[in-house]
C-alpha cells in the first residue's frame, strides 16, 4: 500500500540514524509499551479466566480430556487476533508470545493475592498451567514462514499439541497414585479433597469420566489433536477478525458538527491523521472524495 | 473575564483535591471488619427447612475454643434428606459431604458417611438418614466459623450448624504428610512440588522474554508501521537472521519439551488419571417414627412464634412424649422429657437452641394406639436472627421440620412435619 506524502516524509526522517524523528519514535515506543502490556494482560487474563476458569484454577481439574481441549482452544480466540494485529501492521511475530507471557504473569499475581492470601488456598492446588511454549511456537512458525496460513495450519496444531506436553513436567508428580480411606486416588485428587472448596464440590468437576477404547483409549493424544483441529479453525478465523477490526478508518457523518467540526471541515491528505484506511464504515477510501 | 476563568479553574482544582483527600481518608480509616460467616442465613427458608435436617451434630471441641495450627477437630452427626423435598429443587441425585469455612482455613483429613469413605460423591435417598464423620485440621490463623455441609448437584450447598474457633500460630507451620502407593513420602501437600513448578514457569518466561527482546530492541511502532505499509521493506522487517533465529528457537523449545517429558516419565513411571467415580453409600437403618398429620400452621409475626396444629398417632408399642421440634438447625426443646438430648454436652452452638421451652398443648404420655390433637408453639428471636421469618416472601409458604418423640425408656422416634403456614400480623 502506498504511503501518503506526509508518511513518506516521516519514513525518510525515521530511517536516518540518530535523527530527531527516530529518537522521538523510540521514546514513543517506550511510552506506549506499558499501556500495551497492561491492556493485553488485562484482556488475555480476564478472557482466559472466564473461559478456561476452573480447569486452570485447580490441580484436580487438569484432566486428560477437557483441560487439554478447552485451555488452548479458548485462548486461541485472543491469540489469533492479537498475533494478527502485531503482524499485519508491524511485522512483529511476537503477539502470541506476549499474550502467553502476560497471561502467566497475570495468573501468578491473581493466584498469589486472590487465591492464596485472600482465600487461603495453597499454591499446590492453584498453580496455573503454562501456555508459553505453544504461544512461542505460533510466533516462531510465523517468523519462519511469514505466512499466516502456515501458522493456522502448522502453528496452531503444534500450539495445541505442545500444551499438554509442556505441562507434563510439572503435572506428572500430581498424578502419582495414593490410597485414601480404602480408595485409590491421585495426589491431585487428594489435594482437591484436603483443601476445602465450599462452592466447588468434587462432583462439579468437568473432567474425564470414562474413555471408550477407540483410538487405543489414548485420551490425552486424542484431546490434543482435537484441540489442534479446533485451534486451526479458530486461528484462521480470529486472525482475519483481528486484521479487519484493527484497521482504523473514518466515515462521513452528519454528527461531526456536534464534535466541534464545521460543516465543511474535512481532513486533507496534507493534514494526515494517518489517512483513510479501507473505509470500513462504508465511507470513501480517499478523503478528497468526501469533499 | 479571564480572571473569572482563573478563579473557576482554581475552585475546580481545590474541589478535586478535597474529593480525593476525602476518598483516601475514608479508605484508610474506615472500619474494616473481616467477614466470618458464609451467607448461610441468606439461604431461603425453604432451602433450610425442607431439604436437609441436621441432627445429633457434635463438635469435638467447645465453641470459641482456641486451637493451634495442625490441631484436629472432629465433627460427627446425622442428616435427614427430607421427604418433602421441594419440587422446584433438583433432588439429591449426587451429593457430597463437605465443610464450610472462610476458604481453606481448615483442611479435611477424613470424610466418612455411614462408615464408608465419602471422598467421592454419592446418591442420596429422600426420607432417609446418613451418619457422617469429618476430621479437620486447623491450617490458617484467625477466627473462623466452621460448619458441616452437603453439596447437592444443581441445588447448591446446604449448611449444617456452625461453631466459632480461633486458630493460633502461622499457616507456614502447617504440615500434612502423605505417602504415595509407590512409597514417595510427601512432607507437606500444601507446598508439594512447588519449586519444580516455579522453576519451570521461570524457564519459559525467560525464553519468552528473550524472544520478545529480540524484536523489541529494534525501532518498533512508527517505523515498522510505515515500512510495512510502504511494502518494500519485507526483508528488512523480518531479516534472514530473524528467520534463522525462529528456526533455532523451534528446535530449542521442542528439545526442551521432549527432554522434560522423558525426565518426568522416568522419574514418575506410574501415574494415574484423575479419579472421578462415585461412591455407593446406602442410608442407615430407618429410625422409627410416630404418625403425624399436620392440620395447619401459623407464623405469629409480633411474637416470633411458629404454631403448628397436628394430629399425633402413637403407632409404637410404648407411651411417648414430644421432646424436640427442629427446623433449619434451630432447636426447640421440652427438657422435661426423659432421654432428651439437650445439646449442652455436644458443643452444639447454643445460639441455635431456643431459650424458651417448646410449648405443647398437652404433652402427657401418648399411649400406644392413641391419637391426639396437639398444638405446639416454638418461640424465639432466632426466627428473626436466622432470617427464617422471610419465609413469608417465598412463593410457597410452607414449613418443614423434624419432631423428636421419646418413650419412657428414652428411645427416640423421629417424625417429619410438613404443612402450610399462614402469617398473623397483629396481636
Amino acid at each position: 500500500m502506498a504511503l501518503l506524502p506526509n508518511q513518506e516524509i516521516s519514513l525518510k526522517a525515521l530511517l536516518i540514524p540518530d535523527s530527531e524523528a527516530s529518537k522521538f519514535s523510540r521514546k514513543l515506543d517506550f511510552l506506549i509499551l506499558p499501556i500495551v502490556v497492561f491492556a493485553i494482560m488485562a484482556a488475555v487474563h480476564i478472557h482466559f479466566m472466564l473461559t478456561a476458569g476452573d480447569w486452570d484454577f485447580w490441580v484436580d481439574w487438569k484432566d486428560r480430556q477437557f483441560w487439554i481441549t478447552v485451555s488452548p482452544v479458548v485462548l486461541m480466540i485472543i491469540l489469533g487476533a492479537i498475533q494478527a494485529i502485531f503482524w499485519v501492521h508491524f511485522r512483529l511475530p511476537i503477539g502470541a508470545t506476549v499474550c502467553g507471557l502476560l497471561l502467566i504473569l497475570g495468573e501468578w499475581i491473581n493466584r498469589y493475592f486472590g487465591f492464596f492470601l485472600w482465600s487461603h488456598f495453597p499454591m499446590s492446588l492453584i498453580w496455573p498451567a503454562t501456555m508459553i511454549a505453544g504461544c512461542m511456537f505460533l510466533d516462531l512458525v510465523l517468523g519462519l514462514t511469514r505466512n499466516h496460513l502456515m501458522v493456522s495450519v502448522f502453528g496452531a496444531l503444534g500450539y495445541a499439541l505442545l500444551f499438554p506436553a509442556a505441562n507434563w513436567f510439572i503435572l506428572a508428580p500430581f498424578r502419582l497414585p495414593m490410597e485414601l480411606q480404602g480408595s485409590m486416588i491421585s495426589v491431585a485428587d487428594y489435594i482437591g479433597f484436603h483443601f476445602t472448596r465450599t462452592a466447588t464440590p468434587e462432583y462439579l468437576r468437568i473432567i474425564e469420566r470414562g474413555t471408550l477404547r477407540t483410538f487405543g483409549g489414548e485420551s490425552t493424544i486424542i484431546a490434543a489433536f482435537f484441540a489442534g483441529f479446533l485451534s486451526m479453525i479458530l486461528h484462521f478465523m480470529w486472525w482475519n477478525i483481528g486484521s479487519y477490526i484493527s484497521n482504523l478508518g473514518w466515515a462521513k457523518t452528519s454528527l461531526k458538527t456536534s464534535m466541534g467540526f464545521h460543516k465543511d471541515d474535512q481532513v486533507t491528505r496534507e493534514e494526515g491523521l494517518g489517512g483513510p484506511v479501507e473505509g470500513i464504515m462504508g465511507g470513501p477510501t480517499d478523503p478528497s472524495e468526501a469533499k | 473575564m479571564l480572571k473569572q476563568l482563573e478563579v473557576n479553574k482554581l475552585s475546580r482544582k481545590c474541589a478535586s483535591v478535597l474529593f480525593w483527600a476525602m476518598i483516601t481518608t475514608v479508605s484508610i480509616f474506615a472500619p474494616i471488619q473481616e467477614a466470618q460467616a458464609h451467607g448461610e442465613r441468606n439461604q431461603e427458608p425453604f432451602l433450610r427447612m425442607r431439604t436437609i435436617h441436621w441432627f445429633d451434630v457434635e463438635f469435638s471441641r467447645p465453641a470459641n475454643d482456641v486451637m493451634q495450627v495442625n490441631e484436629l477437630l472432629t465433627i460427627t452427626g446425622k442428616f435427614r434428606l427430607f421427604s418433602f423435598w421441594p419440587d422446584q429443587l433438583p433432588g439429591p441425585e449426587k451429593i457430597y459431604l463437605n465443610t464450610v469455612s472462610a476458604g481453606a482455613v481448615f483442611t479435611k483429613v477424613e470424610s466418612w458417611v455411614n462408615e464408608k469413605s465419602a471422598v467421592q460423591s454419592f446418591k442420596g435417598q429422600l426420607g432417609r438418614d446418613y451418619e457422617f464423620k469429618i476430621v479437620m485440621k486447623a491450617r490458617w490463623e484467625g477466627d473462623w466459623h466452621v460448619h458441616p455441609m452437603v453439596n447437592v448437584l444443581d441445588a447448591g450447598g446446604l449448611v449444617g450448624p456452625g461453631v466459632n474457633y480461633t486458630v493460633e500460630g502461622s499457616y507456614s507451620d502447617y504440615r500434612h504428610s502423605i505417602t504415595t502407593i509407590s512409597g514417595l513420602v510427601i512432607d507437606d501437600v500444601s507446598t508439594f512440588s512447588m519449586n519444580r513448578i516455579y522453576s519451570w514457569h521461570a524457564l519459559w518466561a525467560v525464553l519468552a522474554l528473550i524472544w520478545i527482546i529480540w524484536w523489541v530492541r529494534r525501532p518498533l511502532l512508527i517505523p515498522r508501521y510505515l515500512m510495512n505499509k510502504q511494502g518494500d521493506y519485507e526483508d528488512v522487517l523480518v531479516t534472514k537472521t530473524d528467520r534463522i533465529v525462529s528456526g533455532a528457537f523451534i528446535v530449542l523449545i521442542l528439545a526442551i519439551i521432549i527432554i522434560s517429558m522423558n525426565m518426568a516419565t522416568s522419574e514418575f513411571p506410574r501415574t494415574i488419571t484423575l479419579q472421578a467415580g462415585t461412591a455407593v453409600i446406602p442410608p442407615i437403618d430407618e429410625i422409627p417414627s410416630v404418625k403425624i398429620d399436620m392440620k395447619n400452621g401459623q407464623y405469629f409475626i409480633p411474637g416470633r412464634t411458629v404454631i403448628a396444629n397436628m394430629r399425633v398417632t402413637n403407632n409404637q408399642d410404648r407411651p411417648i412424649r414430644l421432646g424436640e421440634f427442629t427446623s433449619a438447625n434451630l432447636r426447640f426443646l421440652d427438657r422435661s422429657v426423659k432421654g432428651i438430648n439437650d445439646g449442652k454436652e455436644q458443643n452444639f452452638p447454643q445460639e441455635l437452641i431456643a431459650k424458651e421451652p417448646l410449648r405443647i398443648s398437652d404433652n402427657s404420655p401418648l399411649m400406644p394406639g392413641e391419637s391426639r390433637d396437639v398444638r405446639i408453639e416454638a418461640t424465639d428471636v432466632a426466627w428473626e436472627v436466622e432470617r427464617l421469618s422471610s419465609l413469608l416472601n417465598d412463593p410457597e409458604s410452607t414449613i418443614g421440620a423434624l419432631l423428636y418423640f421419646y418413650d419412657d425408656e428414652g428411645t427416640r422416634y423421629i417424625s417429619e412435619l410438613f404443612g402450610n403456614v399462614i402469617p398473623v400480623f397483629k396481636k
